[in-house]
């Protein structure tokens, strides 16, 4: 096999194929990647985990057809050094694959190529068109919610909720809940059709969405797949049923309020630093037209904040942890937020003034276990040295 | 039938028998109350010689000796020295008080005792046979007593019958004498089972010496001392290290007043006071004497002594709890590696030969010491007798073998109960340099390794994503990020069980089922878990919803918790008391909650870790007992590298 590439145009490829690559896997083979020149202009890039498999095309001179695998680190972590204007020869010699770049030459281990697993080839169920631009967006709003761990395995991906043009990608780690739509395009637009997508793939797909073009979805009962451009993401999907998302979350409010969401995430971003490991909540207390921020620990002393606010309901004191409170705020689009609540114990909505498009259900920390009376102390004494 | 019926008096040598079932049950009852009496008569030196499985027991001691005219009320039941008024009894500074001893081994065991007291010209000897009068004539004798039990359970058929091995019944001997040993570092025993000498330590004793010289000699690195006291009583001892904890609670010698005693809360005390620091199913070992006003215990609760009662328990256990707890928390238990041989039979030889000097030498060496014991021989006093001289060149091989037999069942422990300890010796710093380092010391000697120059060891990286590599200092630090986690998150834990806490309600909670005999355990445990932050509800059948996580753990594995608290208290059956189910519960939730081995971790994260676990006063384990770190010193490393020839 001899297939000459341009190097910045390998080093794309390569990037996006050895992110999928598993070094630690028990198959050492899954720590490679595939290169294959069957066409005389196109070459792919193959890497596979235990669910995610990619699959680049590159453009290439295919001077002599084959396979051939090399190691995914080793591989990019090299053409990567190599002069970004030049061109790349690599061919087989033997049980060894060298990779030539004007007068810089690397050699590496090979593995077998016919023990590269398979591509699983994929027979859609249901396919549809979205702008990357769109997806990115419904990214970054729920893929923080998506645990890296948990018992519950359905809970290890988003749930894609498809009806008929309007996409829902739902994450959940059980304590915060996001949600985000957005409308797809589609020929035969399904009435109801659910899965899950792993979180593996979601963050490779987040590192290599665009700004501009689309991206091609497909799902079967099983796969799902997205090609972005030359990149093709093939996974198999989370099995099982996600939680009924719908009855976690409140359809009526007692209460509303309004903040500027710009102060308020400074004034979070501040209280964080009174907060330790053991207490990682925030207090918002609303009284007349003011939020007062609160935060108290015993290692990093007590912090006090007051913004202005619109109260609808009355006042209101309610804890949150202050992670959860930053990364919403640092995804809620537009500059003014909502915070639906009914009890300082029921679960609360944080959403942007104008968008529909986009929520966090967030349960709310309970601080100790006092009475209601109780609980006015120590804050009433805060608010006495603010 | 009218005559099987009537009541009669019983005849004195029946009366004996019975009574001796309560007082002699097995050949090591017989060492105790011997030894126990040479004890109280003042003895420096004292020589148990075993033969015909134990049954024939000799004990000598250089002690005051009885007068001849006493001798023949030796026997007499209730026939006693040691106290003559029972308010004597709340006064006891002696073993002895009962007056049951000699008379119940005369009854079950042929019994010659030949003696003679300090400062008289002529001895005396007494033979009895169980059933006669006992004969009693002036016999020339070393100072003190000797006396030989022959034919134990001879008229006892139904004990003879009961009694263990020969082994068995010798290692309850050796653990007998040794308890006496232990809190009487002054006197020296001997103990020699058909002529092998097995026990041997020379009187004069400092404690902790005697204290290794019983326990081993690894044991030496080990012992931490203990001191407390409050209102009158007093703690002194030793409590070892986690690394040298053993699989059962025969190694907690407790005495009172000097007295070896059994005590189950005693024992369950010190067990809390290592909660933490000890794996699962390791008990400590430690050496406690409780020194308090002798009206304060009651010794007089069971016919052999073993158990006492205390006035005021709670009181000394709280002293107890505390004086080890502090000796633990001032120690450095910060495990290094050694990588140089373990010591060699050279060594140890040294230490042999000087342990079993005095014995040959003790009369130049040590002329306090009334009489030779040298000249001892196990001839018969009357009959003259065959057994020979204790020599020198045999007592050392006999030790050595007794030595390297501990040593090769003690491999065999560390290796069958932990891969942490066997490979390269773990051993904790600090307590080579002086043989009882102050908890100060130690502390500041871990501090400055840990802390050179005042900063904290930086991480270098990770390890096969399991261990933390850093430097600190001219020393390298390794680190088990998931043990190390898992410590501080079990520090926090317990510090905030006692309080209050924050809870993140779960808006999906957790389902989990569990065993079906597993449901009440559970269900008694919902407070428990309440308080630290889990919400439990039973939701019917086999199944529980977890409703809410501790704040400050949103990501524990709740389900894993459940279980593993499930397993255990399935484990611990009945004996799962409570409290040790709570403090399992915060290990679960520590182990639960903690970096995972094979977690990859940002320098960050790691700078993090490593701070905290240097700051924790106690962070040397994991919560199961595994060490957290292991410190390489610069020195090692040269020695390793032939840098410095050691």
């Amino acid at each position: 096999m001899r297939i000459q590439f341009k190097v910045a145009e390998l080093v794309r490829g390569a990037e996006v194929a050895q992110s999928v690559a598993n070094p630690q896997s028990t198959m050492p083979i899954l720590a490679q990647i595939l290169i294959k020149g069957d066409h005389n202009n196109l070459a792919s890039l193959t890497a596979m985990d235990y669910d995610v498999r990619v699959r680049v095309e590159v453009p290439a001179e295919v001077e002599t057809k084959g396979q051939i695998t090399v190691p995914a680190r080793t591989f990019y972590d090299f053409v990567r050094e190599l002069p970004s204007d030049s061109d790349v020869v690599i061919e087989t010699k033997g049980e060894k694959v060298t990779v030539t770049c004007r007068d810089i030459r690397g050699e590496m281990a090979t593995m077998p190529a016919e023990d590269f697993p398979i591509w699983p080839e994929m027979e859609p169920k249901l396919e549809f068109d979205m702008a990357q631009k769109d997806l990115q967006e419904v990214l970054d709003r729920v893929l923080f919610t998506v645990p890296v761990r948990d018992m519950r395995k359905t809970l290890l991906g988003a749930l894609f909720e498809i009806r008929k043009t309007q996409l829902t990608v739902v994450g959940t780690d059980g304590k915060i809940l996001a949600c985000a739509r957005q409308t797809i395009s589609s020929e035969k637009p399904p009435k109801e059709f659910n899965a899950i997508v792993p979180r593996k793939l979601l963050e490779e797909l987040d590192r290599n969405l665009n700004d501009e073009g689309l991206v091609s979805v497909a799902f079967n009962d099983k796969q799902v797949s997205f090609r972005l451009g030359n990149i093709l993401y093939l996974s198999n999907q989370v099995e099982g049923n996600y939680p009924d998302y719908n009855q976690v979350i409140p359809k009526q409010f007692a209460r509303k309020f309004h903040i500027q969401k710009p102060p308020l995430l400074a004034a979070i971003r501040r209280a964080a630093i009174f907060t330790d490991q053991r207490q990682n909540s925030v207090m918002l207390e609303f009284r007349g037209d003011k939020v007062a921020i609160l935060a108290d620990s015993y290692d990093r002393g007590r912090f006090y904040e007051e913004l202005p606010a619109v109260v609808e309901g009355g006042d209101f004191r309610v804890a949150f942890n202050y992670k959860f409170l930053q990364d919403v705020l640092k995804s809620l689009p537009h500059e003014e937020v909502l915070l639906q609540a009914n009890q300082p114990m029921t679960p609360a909505i944080w959403r942007s003034e104008s968008a529909e498009d986009c929520f966090y259900v967030v349960m709310p920390v309970r601080i100790q276990e006092r009475t209601e009376v109780e609980e006015q102390q120590p804050y009433d004494e805060s608010e006495g040295e603010a | 039938m009218l005559q099987e019926h009537m009541i009669r008096i019983l005849p004195a040598s029946l009366v004996n028998k019975i009574a001796a079932g309560e007082v002699i049950v097995r050949p090591a009852s017989v060492v105790k109350e011997l030894v126990e009496n040479a004890v109280d008569a003042g003895a420096q030196r004292i020589v148990i010689d075993l033969a015909n499985s134990c049954r024939d027991i000799r004990v000598r001691d250089d002690g005051c000796g009885i007068a001849r005219e006493d001798l023949p009320k030796a026997l007499l039941r209730h026939a006693t020295s040691k106290i003559e008024r029972f308010e004597d009894l709340w006064q006891l500074r002696t073993r002895g008080f009962r007056g049951e001893a000699l008379a119940s081994i005369a009854a079950v065991a042929r019994l010659t005792i030949l003696t003679r007291q300090r400062g008289e010209l002529a001895g005396a000897r007494l033979q009895s046979e169980p059933g006669q009068e006992p004969i009693v004539e002036a016999a020339g004798a070393p100072e003190g007593t000797d006396v030989w039990v022959r034919d134990l359970f001879f008229n006892t058929p139904v004990r003879l019958k009961f009694l263990k091995s020969p082994a068995s019944e010798l290692q309850l001997i050796l653990y007998m004498v040794t308890r006496q040993a232990l809190i009487r570092p002054d006197i020296g025993f001997v103990v020699a089972n058909e002529r092998d000498t097995l026990l041997e330590v020379p009187p004069q004793q400092p404690w902790r010496d005697r204290a290794v010289a019983l326990l081993g000699m690894e044991a030496d690195q080990h012992l931490l001392s203990v001191e407390g006291h409050r209102q009158g009583i007093h703690v002194r001892g030793f409590a070892a290290a986690p690394a040298f904890s053993r699989k059962d609670r025969r190694f907690q010698y407790f005495f009172v007043n000097g007295r070896p005693i059994t005590h189950r809360m005693l024992s369950n005390v010190v067990q809390q006071a290592y909660k933490g620091l000890l794996m699962t199913q390791r008990f400590a070992v430690v050496i406690l004497n409780i020194e308090l006003p002798p009206q304060e215990v009651d010794v007089n609760v069971h016919p052999t002594k073993e158990e006492v009662r205390f006035r005021n328990e709670a009181m000394v256990l709280g002293v107890v709890h505390r004086a080890v707890q502090e000796s633990l928390a001032g120690a450095n238990l910060l495990p290094t590696i050694s990588l140089s041989s373990p010591p060699g039979p050279e060594g140890r030889q040294d230490e042999l030969i000087s342990a079993s000097h005095w014995f040959a030498h003790s009369t130049g060496a040590r002329p306090t010491v009334p009489g030779d014991f040298t000249q001892w021989t196990m001839q018969t006093p009357s009959a003259g007798g065959t057994p020979g001289e204790h020599e020198l060149s045999r007592l050392v091989a006999a030790q050595r073998e007794f030595d390297l037999a501990q040593q090769a069942q003690r491999n065999q422990e560390s290796c069958l109960n932990t891969s942490v300890e066997s490979p390269c010796s773990v051993h904790p710093l600090g307590q080579q340099a002086s043989p009882e380092p102050s908890p100060t010391t130690a502390q500041a000697e871990a501090q400055a390794l840990l802390l050179s120059g005042g900063e904290y060891p930086e991480p270098l990286g990770q390890v096969a994503d399991c261990y933390i590599v850093a430097r600190a200092g001219e020393n390298l630090l390794l680190i088990d990020q998931h043990a190390a986690h898992e410590r501080l998150l079990y520090m926090q834990l317990r510090e905030r069980a006692q309080e209050k806490v924050n809870t993140q309600p779960l808006l999906l909670p957790v389902t989990v089922d569990v065993p079906v005999e597993a449901v009440p355990t559970i269900q008694a445990l919902t407070r428990e878990f309440t308080a630290l932050g889990l919400h439990v509800e039973h939701f019917g059948g086999t199944t529980f919803v977890v409703q809410s996580v501790p704040a400050d753990l949103p990501s524990i594995d709740v389900g894993g918790v459940l279980m593993d608290v499930v397993d255990d208290s399935l484990a611990l059956g009945k004996e799962g008391d409570l409290d040790s189910l709570r403090d399992r519960i915060l290990t679960r939730m520590a182990c639960r909650g903690a970096i995972k081995s094979g977690q990859k971790l940002s320098l960050d994260e790691m700078r993090q870790l490593v701070r905290d676990i240097v700051d924790s006063r106690m962070g040397f384990t994991c919560p199961h007992g595994r060490p957290t770190m292991i410190l390489l010193t610069r020195a090692q490393l040269d020695r390793q590298f032939k840098r410095v020839v050691s």
